[in-house]
């Protein structure tokens, strides 16, 4: 069953009242959307929480239009998005006269100054920010067995056997899943890489497998 | 995948570190939250796709109906004019197909109250019921008759060979043109005026009783028979719900070969100048609202001939 057929299994399966599905669903793609929305509203957990809540809870009300041609989870992340921007208009409108002491540029500058001589360069404060960053989100936009199988493989050092016992499949299958995810990890995160932080990804940080 | 690209990725991977999990009091409280919305919404969707299958359902049977009654219309049992005090009942299956005036189909009953009303089949056959009566139409050659009274004239006894009046003391099976079926409080009564019927009660041999003969079965299975005159009573109130008699035009010997055909007697001359002058003979005037008893005489009052019954036979002569 491919992807898209998944996705479009998981929507009937919601629709029909399915608890299950809901707790897979809930289960996927809340934690994507939370690392999504969370650095979207400076890192404020209760706006992240509030925003993900009527993001699922408008994603659930209209998946009957859900046609599969997105994969489900962009579809989601871009309700998500929306949400994220209505969440800054309303700020701006109902913050209009708020503003911290500490997002003044004068004190910011003041505040620059305390920063110890041995604090990162920009490039190097960027390069540590951006990048895991920009990993995550890769992770998070493949397809979950992918992101998981390579979290389980680099990152627990859990065996293939593990991660066939893990996914359900057989080894030769898991050895397959991780192949592709390593495959599509490599192309989203160039092709990411050099739209977002071009001068910090190097072309060969990844060369081409020879599997 | 060489081993370094493999290291390279594990490096990047180890370095981007675990993609952190949203505070466990966060999930559960989006968790709650939206699993609380998702089955409302399930049960709202539910519902309505439940009105949606009533509808459909319902939707369903009215076209069923409708194609039932329109698309393969039953065969019409018979047809009651308007005007006529008389209640009709229509069968389920087809609750549409009656409402065109007076059509009755299979299944349909109908009621008399104080006057009686007259019916007709598609072959002519005249249904005559009496006050107080109940007839439904079981099928194309059954007519079941509940209560009162009914006379079946009928002028094509090939078609109508099957026919049979049926009722809770026996049944009444037609091989002729006139007969009549009465299921009072104490019996049924069967009265053949023309041709002949079968009666069939209970499980004993079938009696035929020809023109002229009459028998009444109780519910004891007694069957009592008896021979009728020639406008016998028990004629009085079928031939109080015939149609008028048309005159405008005909020639006398049409009319009263009419009047004998609604007596069940045969019509003969006692010459044939007395046939020549019947034949001849112009008549004029409204239609003839008389028993047949009184109509010869009516006919005859303003000509030459006269008229006497004898032996189930109408003979016209010279005065």
């Amino acid at each position: 069953m491919t992807d898209r057929e998944e996705d479009r299994r998981r929507v009937r399966a919601l629709l029909a009242g399915d608890t299950a599905a809901f707790d897979a669903f809930f289960n996927d793609y809340f934690p994507r959307l939370y690392r999504y929305v969370l650095p979207r509203v400076e890192f404020s957990i209760p706006d992240a929480q509030d925003i993900c809540q009527e993001t699922l809870l408008r994603a659930l009300r209209r998946l009957s239009t859900y046609r599969g041609e997105a994969a489900l989870y962009s579809w989601v992340c871009q309700i998500g998005a929306n949400q994220v921007s209505d969440f800054w208009q309303k700020r701006r409108r109902d913050g209009a006269h708020v503003v911290f002491a500490e997002d003044d540029p004068n004190v910011l500058a003041v505040l620059a100054t305390l920063q110890s001589a041995e604090a990162d360069s920009p490039e190097s404060h960027r390069y540590n920010t951006e990048i895991p960053r920009l990993v995550q989100a890769t992770l998070d936009n493949l397809p979950a067995r992918f992101a998981d199988a390579l979290e389980w493989k680099y990152l627990d050092g859990l065996s293939v056997a593990d991660i066939s016992f893990r996914l359900g499949v057989s080894t030769a299958a898991a050895q397959s899943v991780l192949q592709r995810a390593r495959a599509a990890f490599r192309e989203a995160f160039t092709a990411l890489g050099d739209v977002a932080v071009p001068d910090l990804v190097s072309p060969n940080a990844l060369r081409d497998p020879e599997v | 995948m060489t081993a370094e690209d493999d290291q390279a990725l594990e490096a990047l991977l180890r370095w981007a570190g675990r993609r952190p999990m949203p505070p466990p009091e966060t999930a559960t409280a989006v968790y709650q939250h939206a699993r609380q919305a998702w089955l409302a919404q399930v049960r709202r969707r539910k519902l309505v796709l439940r009105g949606w299958a009533w509808a459909a359902g319902l939707g369903a049977i009215l076209m069923a109906a409708w194609g039932g009654a329109h698309l393969y219309p039953r065969q019409v049992m018979a047809t009651i004019a308007p005007g006529q005090a008389a209640w009709i009942r229509h069968t389920f299956w087809h609750p549409f197909a009656g409402t065109r005036a007076g059509e009755l189909f299979e299944g349909d009953a109908v009621q008399t109250g104080a006057e009686g009303a007259t019916l007709e089949r598609g072959d002519g056959t005249e249904l005559r019921m009496s006050r107080n009566t109940h007839v439904s139409f079981d099928s194309a050659s059954t007519i079941r008759l509940g209560r009162g009274g009914l006379y079946v004239q009928t002028h094509d006894v090939q078609s109508n060979r099957n026919l049979v009046v049926s009722t809770d003391l026996g049944n009444v099976e037609h091989l002729g043109t006139q007969f009549l079926v009465e299921r009072g409080n104490e019996a049924m009564v069967t009265a053949v005026r023309d041709g002949r019927v079968l009666v069939h009660y209970l499980n004993r041999p079938a009696v035929e009783l020809q023109n002229g003969e009459a028998a009444s079965v109780d519910p004891h299975g007694q069957l009592k028979r008896w021979d009728l005159s020639i406008f016998d009573s028990v004629w009085d109130w079928s031939d109080a719900l015939a149609t008028p008699l048309p005159i405008e035009g005909q020639s006398l010997y049409a009319v009263l070969t009419s009047i004998a055909q609604r007596s069940g007697l045969v019509l003969r001359f006692s010459t044939p100048a007395a046939e020549a002058e019947a034949r001849g003979l112009a008549l004029h005037g409204a239609p003839l609202a008389l028993q047949p008893r009184d109509a010869m005489p009516a006919v005859l009052a303003t000509t030459t001939l006269t008229g006497t019954t004898v032996n189930r036979e109408i003979l016209i002569s010279a005065r």
